[in-house]
C-alpha cells in the first residue's frame, strides 16, 4: 500500500532531526508498517550514498539488520522458519512481523543519525 | 498553459502557486523570484517571472484557506510549492494538512521546500542534495526563502518535474 505523502514527510523529518520514528509509526497496520520499512530503507541507502559516497558501508548496515533478524530466529519462529521472511510473513504471523520491522526501521533510523551526524 | 496576445506576438503563460501555513514566507519566496510583485486585495500575491520573449511565469502565493483561488488555478497550475518554517513545529504540521488536501484534489507535481530563512542547515548539506524524491510528482528540499538562488533552484527542480512529466 503507498504511504500518503505527509506520513512520509513525517519520516523524513524524524530521519533529518534525528527524533524518535516509533510515535509516527506505532499505530500503522501491518501492511504499512512494511511500506514504512521499504520507504526507510531507500532513504537509508540515498542518505548513506550521499554522505559517505564509495565508502558508504551497505554491507555493514545489511548485516546489522540480519543480526536482528537472527536474534528473532533464536528467540523462536512461530512460522518455524530458519531465516526471518518480513514480507513473507506479514498475513501468518503479523505481530511478529510487526515487531521484527519495527526493530530493523530504528536500527535503519540509527545509521542515518550517524551518516548525517544528528 | 495559456497564450497570452502581446504586440509582437503570442505570449504562453504558465501558472504555479506557492501556498504555505500562516506565518510561511511566501511573499519573500516571491519577491526572490521575480522580479515584479503584486499584492491583490483579496490578500494574494502575484509574481510575473518572465522565462523568455515567448513564456512568462505567473506565480501565485495564496493562502491554503483560499477556496475560491484554488478555485480559480488549482486545475490549470502547472505546479505547486508547500514552503513552511523548518523550525516550526505548528508550521510542519499546517504543511502536512496543505499536501493532504492538494494530492487528494490535484494531479499537479509539487515541491515541499522547508524554508530555512537564515538559520544553518543542520545536517550535511550533500545528505540533502539533489532534492529527496517522496513520489514520482513530489519532492522534498530545502530553502532559504529570501535567497533569490536559493528559490530559483526550487522553481526548476519543479520545472525539471514537469519536463519529465512531458516526456
Amino acid at each position: 500500500m503507498a504511504l500518503s505523502i505527509s506520513l512520509k514527510l513525517d519520516i523524513i523529518r524524524a530521519l533529518l532531526t534525528g527524533t524518535a520514528m516509533e510515535p509516527i509509526i506505532e499505530n500503522l497496520r501491518a501492511n504499512d508498517i512494511l511500506s514504512v520499512h521499504r520507504f526507510v530503507w531507500e532513504k537509508t541507502l540515498e542518505f548513506g550514498i550521499k554522505t559517505r559516497g564509495r565508502h558508504f558501508p551497505q554491507e555493514e548496515l545489511q548485516s546489522r539488520l540480519r543480526s536482528i533478524s537472527q536474534a528473532q530466529i533464536s528467540r523462536g519462529c512461530p512460522a518455524d522458519l530458519k531465516n526471518c521472511q518480513l514480507y513473507d510473513c506479514y498475513q501468518q504471523q503479523p505481530e511478529c512481523m510487526r515487531a521484527m520491522a519495527l526493530q530493523q526501521i530504528e536500527a535503519m533510523c540509527s545509521a542515518v543519525q550517524d551518516y548525517l551526524n544528528v | 498553459m495559456q497564450p497570452l496576445l502581446e504586440a509582437g506576438g503570442i505570449q504562453r503563460v504558465g501558472e504555479i502557486v506557492i501556498v504555505g501555513p500562516p506565518g510561511a514566507a511566501k511573499q519573500p519566496f516571491l519577491s526572490a523570484l521575480c522580479p515584479q510583485v503584486e499584492i491583490t486585495n483579496q490578500d494574494i500575491i502575484l509574481g510575473y517571472l518572465p522565462i523568455h520573449d515567448e513564456l512568462m511565469l505567473y506565480c501565485y502565493g495564496i493562502s491554503y484557506g483560499q477556496g475560491f483561488a484554488w478555485d480559480l488555478v488549482g486545475r490549470k497550475m502547472l505546479g505547486y510549492i508547500v514552503i513552511f518554517d523548518w523550525f516550526d513545529d505548528t508550521a510542519f504540521a499546517g504543511s502536512k494538512e496543505i499536501v493532504e488536501f492538494t494530492a487528494s484534489y490535484f494531479s499537479a507535481p509539487f515541491i515541499i521546500a522547508a524554508d530555512l530563512s537564515d538559520r544553518p542547515l543542520p545536517i550535511p548539506e550533500s545528505a540533502v542534495r539533489p532534492p529527496i524524491g517522496l513520489s514520482t510528482m513530489s519532492k522534498f528540499m530545502f530553502c532559504r526563502s529570501s535567497k533569490p538562488a536559493s528559490v530559483r533552484k526550487v522553481v526548476i527542480t519543479l520545472l525539471d518535474m514537469l519536463i519529465e512529466k512531458l516526456e
